[in-house]
């Protein structure tokens, strides 16, 4: 991937391509926590996706490239999201349209649904990204702390759930 | 669903909809329509080409040489910009190894060539003939599989060596001195005097002598170019090898002690290779606020742990700077949860003579663009 960066850094647009291809998988997940529906989660990584190609050259450190995508990715879906509020406020809100089509997904989207929204880009990020708290601390803003109090959290929903699963089975 | 169980779920890889997948392509689409209107492509005619190979067959038909690459793979030694005499130097200390173990399948023939080990990487090169690549594309294996002592969790990269090498100032250039235009696609120059390719293999560990006396499984699958975003396969095969990794921990060590400014770091041991530099620091975990502007152009500010300097570069004993020589993927951080002692270990992009070493560069400013980057931009660290 090193050289990938390094490729789209110097203008390659083949390189970006491909580091843009292989990093769908988390985008889709970081936004899709964010984002309710598949329509807004498609516009977010599109934006990030130009915003990137626009920025690429100005990335200083290598290492940082996740990070720095991420957190431009992370921003995207807000505007989307402040967008939406102001529209809720000033016009009627035009009905959402959802492209959760069928059973895609419906496992991961259903592990998802079982954070709160405040602690699921949280645990998002640290156990599938791998990201640092400190990471995510400047990732979202927040200050650590309220990292580690959103993990925790995550955590005892995810007991919680294992608890009434428990209960049910027995 | 518990927590171990709702984890595995979210990491599980799943279906990008269509409508998400679409866009984004559109969107990359465009990118490269936009950005190939101006390219201009630097291209090997064919016939050219065939002149080339042409050329190497007589040679090769003159000189009566075997099939057997005992010497110098061109990706090491032209890519690591490498001297006679440092070639003897890491033959000598056997950090440099050669092989000659052949694979044949579909006509395509891989053959082990070189490795060049020291305690944390390894690069590996290996000659692959019988390929027709065609003008102007990018080869690539589909997948490869790196195992060493048996173990399959190795951090692996390969690709095949396209005669771009790392420029004092840390920027590619062409290793044979084609001029190189930033603003032009840049194409490799993948294919040799004798018609063969290169791919070149880099490992890395943090584990010291990770490598060294290790047998190493190598496999190499499918054969074809890689082009905007996809492989295209050309060749269904398989490639494997079996070989022990040799080696050397031949290194320069020196205790430094030496502060890095108001920085709180101090720089208390450092190691040298021909191949790669390591520094060892007392750094007091600490935060720091980090100043920087986002997307939208706004200032912002947050608070970060800190890291100490990276080291980025040297300084020759003859006055040369190499400040930016880390070929990439290092490896950082505290060596245990309790420790202030903190280590970064960088891979470099060019064989150095460790005794002409003079000065260890810790990144302390950048030059302003437009401007040249000096000694005055870092922590400068002696070593002798």
């Amino acid at each position: 991937m090193d050289k990938l960066i390094k490729d789209a850094k110097a203008g390659d647009p083949d390189a970006f391509t491909r580091l843009i291809q292989l990093q769908m998988q988390s985008m889709y997940k970081t936004a899709r926590a964010i984002l309710q529906n598949d329509e807004d989660v498609a516009d977010a990584i599109s934006e990030t996706i130009s915003v990137c190609w626009e920025k690429i050259k100005y990335l200083k450190y290598d290492k940082y490239f996740r990070t720095w995508l991420t957190r431009i990715l992370i921003n995207k879906c807000n505007d989307i999201l402040r967008k939406k509020e102001h529209l809720s406020f000033t016009d009627e809100m035009p009905e959402v349209s959802s492209n959760d089509t069928g059973f895609e997904n419906v496992e991961w989207k259903e592990a998802l649904n079982s954070l709160d929204e405040k602690s699921r880009l949280v645990i998002l990020l640290y156990y599938l990204e791998g990201f640092k708290t400190s990471e995510i601390s400047i990732l979202l803003e927040i200050p650590e702390s309220t990292v580690r109090g959103r993990l925790a959290k995550g955590r005892e929903q995810m007991a919680e759930e294992y608890d009434l699963d428990r209960r049910a089975t027995t | 669903m518990n927590k171990a169980d709702t984890i595995k779920t979210l990491q599980m890889e799943i279906e990008i909809p269509d409508v998400v997948l679409k866009k984004a392509n559109q969107t990359l689409d465009e990118i490269r329509q936009k950005n190939t209107k101006v390219i201009v492509r630097k291209k090997i005619s064919k016939k050219k080409i065939a002149i080339i190979i042409i050329a190497a067959v007589l040679i090769l038909a003159t000189l009566g040489v075997a099939a057997a690459y005992l010497g110098w793979s061109r990706s090491l030694s032209e890519g690591f910009q490498v001297t006679e005499e440092q070639k003897t130097q890491l033959e000598e200390s056997n950090m440099t190894t050669f092989m000659s173990q052949s694979c044949t399948d579909q006509g395509i023939t891989v053959t082990t060539i070189q490795s060049i080990t020291d305690n944390y990487y390894t690069h590996i090169a290996l000659k692959v003939e019988g390929y027709e690549l065609e003008d102007g594309k990018q080869p690539d294996f589909e997948t490869l599989k790196v195992t060493v002592d048996g173990n399959e969790d190795i951090w692996a990269g390969g690709g095949f060596y396209d005669g771009l090498i790392g420029g004092a100032d840390g920027y590619v250039v062409y290793a044979d001195g084609t001029p190189i235009d930033y603003n032009e696609e840049i194409n490799g120059h993948y294919i040799q005097e004798d018609g063969s390719l290169e791919y070149q293999i880099f490992l890395k560990n943090r584990e010291k002598g990770y490598f060294i006396n290790k047998p190493i499984h190598l496999e190499l699958n499918n054969l074809g170019t890689v082009s905007k975003a996809e492989y295209f396969n050309e060749i269904t095969g398989t490639w494997s090898f079996d070989w022990d990794l040799q080696g050397s921990e031949d290194k320069k060590e020196c205790t430094l002690n030496v502060p890095l400014g108001d920085t709180d770091a101090t720089v208390i041991k450092a190691s040298i290779t021909p191949i790669s530099l390591r520094a060892e620091y007392e750094f007091p975990r600490r935060k720091k606020t980090v100043n920087y502007i986002d997307e939208n152009g706004e200032e912002k500010s947050v608070l970060w742990d800190a890291d100490p300097p990276a080291l980025t570069g040297i300084k020759m004993k003859d006055g040369t700077l190499y400040p930016f020589i880390s070929l990439g993927p290092d490896s950082t951080g505290y060596e245990s949860e309790d420790s202030d002692i903190y280590t970064m270990t960088i891979p470099i992009d060019r064989i150095i003579d460790v005794d002409q070493v003079e000065s260890l560069l810790f990144s302390n400013t950048y030059a302003e663009e437009g401007e040249t980057t000096t000694e005055d931009n870092f922590y400068v660290v002696p070593i002798e």
